[in-house]
């Protein structure tokens, strides 16, 4: 129970929506405030019009017309506006069923329905009301004695809510001039608005909480899938996907997201392992040797120095072996520090051709610039230098004497291509895995890194190295290229 | 020549101290930064040599002391961190050279001598003509001569020929000439350097009566005129 609790304490969606509600309800109750105040102030003021309005007539009667006359009584009042009218004269004679202590104040006031009537009056006012009430409002024709009665009680409880009214008194031919409507309008608006915004804002507030619930459980529901797909992920299995066949939010594209960084780390845990594997299978031989030289030159007679000098020469390898492995593990994870500027590849390979066009040319083979419609590139030019060395490196072991060496620059793309046995098609692909040598017989020193680290300098350009086979009726030749900007 | 040590491995300071003053050198070897920065800062030793992992001072921040307290003495900084970061540290904090481990003794040596000021044979070694053994190296010119023969060299051989005569009479090893020629610091681990001394060696030497390159097998090569 408290585990459910505490999930929906952290549902998203319902703290969105409890904050939400929490504003509509302020919201509604200030402009419920703020409402209120507007219709009271302009409901005054149009009882105020209506008063002076009722006293100017007055006004303009009184010098003509005699006060028991003019102010009526009430049953004529009740009957029509709901307006009392009264008049006090200058000795003191009070005309009309205001009391006379009301005449004492001036301008607009509020009085209690009590206090603006005179005792008597007071009674014959409510009995007015309740008869006005009984005939008009409340249909009692055919009524029994006792039900009569009810309703009269009933009536009587309506009776107290008016209790106030609008009072306007004004000096008069020597006098005091009163003029009084109830002030049930108002009141029923002072409490009827606020409840109506005060229930539209709960019921809201109620609404878009269950609404907030039913998202957030719906959004829980897909991250609990989610969860349980990285969960698996994390237990090994890296080739599990969690993203949905369709995406529909940014919850679903955060899915995507998840999937392209497992790939990556796929890829990554892949190529870890292969190094790992190729290191320890590779390194043996070279391993092995030393530790040969080492005993041959333990043994009596033995030539110790020559055998000291090339079991150095082993380990010199070995040394040299775990540098690149080191460069390129750096180069892939992206902590090897480059500085990228603009190169122009002819040039580059202008440059590649002083160093190894000799190299080239010492092995017994020719080499040739071929720098037409070089482009320019954004590179590291160190890590691109060597490179093109590791490839060149490789056609002098590969191809073979008497083969043609070229180093091309073309368009985006650098590389050399030669005219050796070439590599077969189904080894193209394996060619560039670390450590791969593909002619097992061979007694060279050298270990495939060569090619690893080239893909890895490539990679870390945004491009790719690429071998190919020379395709006939060319001579059988391998083009190794490195292409920026790959497809 | 005076060389001081700071290096806390015992094995390896006393592997290098026997293999200098094998050479004749006379070397003081201190095991934390604290002492070998007073030590320089009291005698006049012509290289020193520093191992950036030490206790109680690290040797970049001896060297950074020993700057700013004007000691010009030659420092050739020893550590295990090959990354490029780590190299341009050390030079920026104004080491002469640095030499990655492991590394084999004659590297060291070498890279001593280079560094070595005393008994320098090269007065300037930024003027613009170098002159040895009847060679004549025009460095602005690009102009290069034997006993008055001009030779043609590619901007290649011209730099080697430049970097041995920078430094005659001393040991250059192959990664010295990668590093200075080629400004590479890794192992090419094609015949780079061998093929193109060879070709210099064509130009310079097999049309004339003596050689300058010497080969020194498992060293390096040298210059002498």
């Amino acid at each position: 129970m408290l585990e459910k609790l505490t999930r929906l304490r952290r549902m998203n969606a319902l703290r969105q929506a409890a904050i939400l509600s929490v504003i509509f309800m302020g919201i509604t109750a200030i402009a419920g405030i703020a409402l209120s105040e507007i219709l009271r102030n302009s409901i005054e003021e149009e009882m105020h019009e209506e008063l002076s309005e009722t006293a100017t007539y007055f006004l303009g009667a009184l010098p003509r017309t005699s006060p028991d006359r003019l102010f009526n009584d009430l049953q004529k009042t009740f009957s029509e506006a709901y307006t009392v009218t009264g008049y006090r004269a200058a000795d003191g004679k009070v005309y009309g069923d205001i009391a006379a202590g009301v005449f004492d104040n001036s301008g607009y006031t509020r009085i209690q329905q009590a206090d603006l009537f005179s005792g008597d009056v007071l009674k014959e006012v409510e009995a007015a009301v309740l008869k006005e009430w009984d005939t008009e409002d409340r249909g009692h024709e055919g009524k029994g004695h006792d039900e009569y009665e009810e309703d009269l009680i009933g009536a009587d409880e309506e009776l107290n809510t008016l209790v106030t009214w609008f009072v306007y008194v004004v000096p008069a031919e020597g006098g005091r001039l009163a003029v009084a409507i109830p002030d049930f309008t108002v009141e029923s608006f002072e409490t009827l608005l606020p409840d109506m915004l005060l229930a539209t804002g709960f019921t809201m507030s109620v609404l878009v909480l269950i609404g907030g619930a039913v998202f957030g459980f719906l959004a829980q529901m897909k991250f609990d899938r989610m969860r349980h797909g990285l969960e698996r992920i994390a237990a090994g299995d890296l080739d599990h996907r969690i993203a949905p066949v369709r995406i529909r939010d940014d919850v679903d594209e955060l899915a995507v997201t998840i999937d392209h960084t497992t790939k990556r780390v796929q890829t990554l845990v892949d190529q870890v392992g292969n190094l790992s594997v190729n290191i320890a299978h590779d390194l043996k031989t070279p391993l092995a040797r030393l530790h040969v030289l080492l005993e041959e030159a333990e043994t009596p007679g033995a030539a110790r120095d020559d055998h000291i000098h090339a079991a150095r020469t082993q380990l010199d390898q070995v040394i040299s072996v775990f540098d690149t492995v080191m460069r390129i593990a750096r180069i892939q994870s992206g902590l090897h520090k480059s500085t990228f500027t603009r190169i122009d590849l002819g040039e580059l390979a202008a440059t590649a051709a002083e160093t190894f066009g000799a190299v080239v040319e010492d092995a017994g083979q020719t080499f040739q610039l071929d720098t037409s419609k070089a482009g320019k590139v954004l590179g590291d030019e160190p890590m691109l230098m060597q490179a093109l060395g590791n490839l060149v490196q490789n056609s002098v072991r590969y191809a073979g004497t008497g083969a043609h060496v070229t180093l091309w620059a073309r368009g985006q793309a650098i590389g050399i291509s030669d005219t050796g046995p070439g590599i077969a098609d189904k080894d193209l692909v394996r060619a560039v895995e670390p450590m791969v040598q593909l002619d097992a017989s061979r007694s060279s020193d050298g270990v495939g890194l060569g090619l690893a680290l080239v893909k890895a300098i490539a990679e870390i350009h945004k491009g790719s190295l690429e071998l190919s086979n020379a395709k006939a009726p060319a001579p059988q030749g391998l083009t190794a290229g490195i292409y920026f900007n790959a497809r | 020549m005076q060389i001081l040590l700071l290096e806390d491995d015992p094995e390896l300071g006393q592997f290098v101290q026997q293999g200098l003053e094998r050479l004749g050198h006379v070397i003081d070897v201190l095991r934390n930064g604290r002492d070998a920065l007073t030590a320089a800062l009291s005698n006049d030793y012509d290289v020193i040599v520093l191992d950036r992992m030490v206790p109680e001072l690290d040797g970049l921040s001896v060297l950074r002391s020993l700057r700013s307290a004007k000691v010009n003495t030659p420092v050739l900084m020893l550590t295990a961190m090959s990354t490029v970061e780590a190299r341009v540290d050390g030079l920026e904090a104004g080491a002469d050279d640095y030499l990655v481990k492991p590394f084999a003794m004659t590297e060291l040596s070498a890279r001593i001598g280079a560094l070595c000021r005393r008994g320098r044979t090269v007065d300037d070694p930024t003027s613009t003509v170098l002159t040895a053994g009847g060679i004549e190296l025009d460095r602005m010119g690009q102009h290069c001569s034997r006993n008055k023969q001009s030779i043609v060299l590619s901007a290649i051989e011209f730099r080697l020929l430049e970097t041995f005569m920078l430094h005659p009479g001393r040991v250059m090893t192959k990664n010295m000439l990668l590093e200075r020629v080629w400004n590479i610091d890794y192992d090419p681990t094609t015949s780079v350097v061998e093929t193109h001394i060879s070709r210099l060696r064509a130009k310079i030497d097999k049309p004339f009566d003596s050689n300058v390159i010497t080969t020194l097998r498992g060293a390096g090569y040298r210059f002498d005129a």
